[in-house]
């Protein structure tokens, strides 16, 4: 599946920087900015408004993907102990990851990587930095 | 001597293989975190003798818990390694063999888990991974017992390898993208049911109703073995026993021993809760109130443990559980606790922080009923109906969740989130659920019976000299003026810090209506663990945080009982 995304970061509407709203051809998403976890609003239709052609993907935390999508790891985003903490479990760049469930009130979420089912909380999972292949 | 120590990430079956080499029975599951502490065995190869040990699971040699400090404590006393790897899961489980060959110390790996790598399609050319790391490999299946002798017979053929220098993540990376791509072919899979079930019990949609629904039924089976043992077995038992009971009776007549031995004779009759003596009570409480819910509770336990379904129930609770300043996994040391909280307290150390394993111990101690407990709650209660059993229960649900939620404000420190391997469901096989159910109910009865015992010594003896009458006075002030219960009932409260379930005998005599029992087990449950408890609460905590955890209690129980006084007794 192909999405149009743009990304509205963690301030509400009518705050922020217009520019942290979308994200570009590899564009990084704005992470350390969601201190207090809130949800990531993704609304193709502003993507439209907003000129973003059709068929345009792009990177993505694991988090903003919906249940059931596979994609593929491009890096994990944090300090040393975490990126190691994950590959140590099996999620490491170039896995192919699949988002198995997305528990709600910002719980946690369960990944499938190398046929084995991992479970691993919101923050960390938003680290987690894929893309869909088209 | 030498000290063989077996490595290798959670969950791969070190337990299993640890019990094959040595004949020790050790509790070996199906979820990661079960071992959070070593064990010792032995094991002979020729006529040498070896010493064996059993660390816990670690995906790397950079410790991230308390289990896994020991896993690496072990590791320095270590003079040989096996490293058990899951032969499904090569590629991650390589990572820590790399590690361990790089610190230069004789190894041996065992491919654990060979059979269903096989029915998964996975294959893995023996003879090249052990050129690869040039150490010897042997593929096993440690529940069937498949590989061990093979296993056992190359253990002098353990060596380091030589060409393996200490690298760094990346390289290290690398090197086993390079391993696995020589080694292992993957046959693709296709979704089968068992997957089906794994995502839909995981996936919060229908996840929570399957939860609540396998909880009830678990719930109602150890309710219904535990009626069914006692109505058959052990209620007959001592049917055919108070003949032999009475004609001690007779024959020590009066006295002092009588009282010790037999108790006190209830219209002329033995009780077995309420007579307290040791041949009596001593032996009626443990073996007819309390072991037939444990051997139903282990039994369902076991059968949890080993089918993987907790880490899934863990993932489910994991929201809620962030609120008491854990997560998910905090569940697993709740379940154990149900059994008995000693387990539970230890299972917290899979936890990644103190703040988490201070709560985790704390909750346990004054919430959550272990099997005694419940054994007391049923006992005193149960003949006046299910509702007063139920306002215990819903009362130390709240208690549950409002010190939770107390505790995670009060308390300094980090509350990590999950990051917890889900594992694969599993056949539990009945064999290894039998045995893993008696080892737990040989351990209760070696731990009950003598504080049992001690116990109903104990009060014959204060009885005599007095002791009670004087304590009741000191504390007759909280008791009665704010607990609203008659005074006698301090006796009961202190005898609770050995054994809960001897309370039964002590509160029943009192004449105290149904409200005011409410009340007594409910303060009995939270007020104070059993020594048991207390030791290992002391030990995992440390002093300082033994004593913040106790006057936590303490002012719980104060707080609740005025409380319940004001709603129950209305006055």
């Amino acid at each position: 599946m192909v999405y149009n995304i743009v990304y509205l970061g963690n301030y509400k509407w009518g705050y922020g920087n217009p520019a942290d709203l979308i994200s570009g051809p590899g564009s990084r998403i704005p992470f350390g900015r969601n201190p207090r976890s809130e949800p990531m609003i993704f609304i193709p239709t502003t993507a439209r408004l907003l000129g973003i052609p059709k068929g345009y993907t792009m990177e993505q935390p694991i988090t903003s993907l919906e249940t059931g999508t596979t994609a593929v790891i491009l890096r994990l985003e944090g300090g040393h102990w975490f990126q190691n903490k994950m590959r140590v479990i099996g999620i490491r760049e170039q896995k192919i990851i699949r988002l198995v469930a997305k528990h709600p009130f910002n719980g946690p979420v369960v990944v499938e990587v190398d046929d084995r089912e991992i479970t691993i909380g919101r923050r960390m999972a938003e680290h987690i930095i894929t893309k869909v292949p088209e | 001597m030498k000290k063989i120590v077996l490595m290798g990430n959670p969950n791969v079956g070190k337990s299993v293989v640890f019990s094959r080499l040595t004949g020790a029975n050790v509790i070996a599951s199906n979820y990661p975190g079960t071992t959070v502490d070593f064990s010792k065995g032995k094991m002979c190869l020729g006529k040498e003798g070896h010493e064996i040990i059993d660390a816990p699971g670690t995906y790397s040699l950079e410790p991230s818990n308390k289990a896994e400090e020991v896993a690496l404590e072990m590791f320095g006393q270590a003079d040989l390694i096996i490293n058990v790897v899951d032969a499904t899961n090569l590629e991650r489980n390589l990572y820590l063999t790399l590690q361990i060959l790089e610190r230069k110390k004789p190894v041996i790996l065992a491919l654990n888990m060979w059979d269903e790598a096989r029915h998964t399609g996975i294959s893995i050319d023996l003879k090249k991974l052990e050129h690869e790391l040039q150490i010897p490999v042997v593929p096993t299946v440690a529940l069937s017992g498949e590989g061990i002798h093979d296993l056992i017979g190359r253990i002098d053929e353990a060596r380091s390898a030589e060409k393996i220098e200490p690298m760094n993540e990346s390289d290290r990376w690398i090197k086993i993208g390079k391993i696995i791509r020589n080694v292992q072919q993957v046959t693709h899979r296709h979704h089968t049911l068992r997957d089906w079930i794994s995502e839909a019990s995981i996936r919060p949609l229908t996840g929570f109703p399957l939860a609540l629904a396998v909880i009830f039924a678990a719930l109602w089976l150890v309710s219904f073995i535990g009626e069914t043992l006692i109505s058959y077995i052990f209620d007959p038992l001592f049917t055919l026993y108070t003949p032999i009971a009475i004609g001690i009776s007779i024959r020590l007549g009066p006295g002092f021993l009588q009282e010790l031995l037999i108790g006190k004779l209830i219209d002329g009759q033995i009780d077995y809760i309420q007579s307290m003596g040791l041949l009596t009570t001593g032996i009626y409480v443990p073996f007819a109130m309390v072991l037939p819910y444990i051997i139903a509770f282990y039994l369902i336990l076991a059968v949890f443990e080993d089918s993987g379904y907790l880490p899934r129930l863990a993932t489910l609770t994991d929201t809620i559980f962030h609120r008491f300043g854990m997560h998910g996994f905090g569940i697993i040391p709740v379940f154990l606790g149900l059994g008995c909280n000693v387990p539970g307290i230890l299972a917290a150390r899979s936890l990644e922080t103190k703040k988490q394993r201070f709560i985790a111990a704390t909750l346990i101690a004054i919430s959550v009923p272990c099997m005694a407990k419940n054994a007391m709650v049923f006992g005193i209660l149960g003949p006046y109906g299910i509702g007063y059993i139920f306002l215990v229960f819903a009362t130390l649900f709240l208690v549950f969740v409002s010190s939770g939620l107390i505790l995670n404000r009060l308390m300094k420190g980090d509350s990590p989130e999950i990051c917890l391997e889900i594992p694969p469901y599993r056949k539990p096989d009945t064999v290894t659920v039998l045995k893993k159910t008696w080892m737990r109910i040989h351990w209760f009865l070696q731990e009950a019976i003598p504080f049992l015992f001690l116990g109903v010594l104990l009060i014959n003896l204060l009885y005599t000299v007095g002791f009670v009458e004087w304590l009741g006075g000191i504390f007759a002030p909280v008791i009665q003026g704010w607990f609203g219960l008659p005074k006698e009932a301090t006796t009961a409260l202190l005898i609770g810090f050995l054994r809960k379930d001897l309370a039964v005998g002590m509160l029943l005599p009192l004449g105290m209506s149904p409200m005011q029992l409410v009340i007594a087990t409910t303060l009995l449950t939270i007020y104070f663990p059993c020594v048991g408890t207390f030791a290992v609460m002391f030990r995992e905590l440390g002093i300082r945080d033994m004593i913040k955890a106790t006057a936590f209690m303490a002012g719980t129980a104060f707080v609740v009982g005025g409380m319940m006084r004001l709603v129950l007794l209305g006055i």
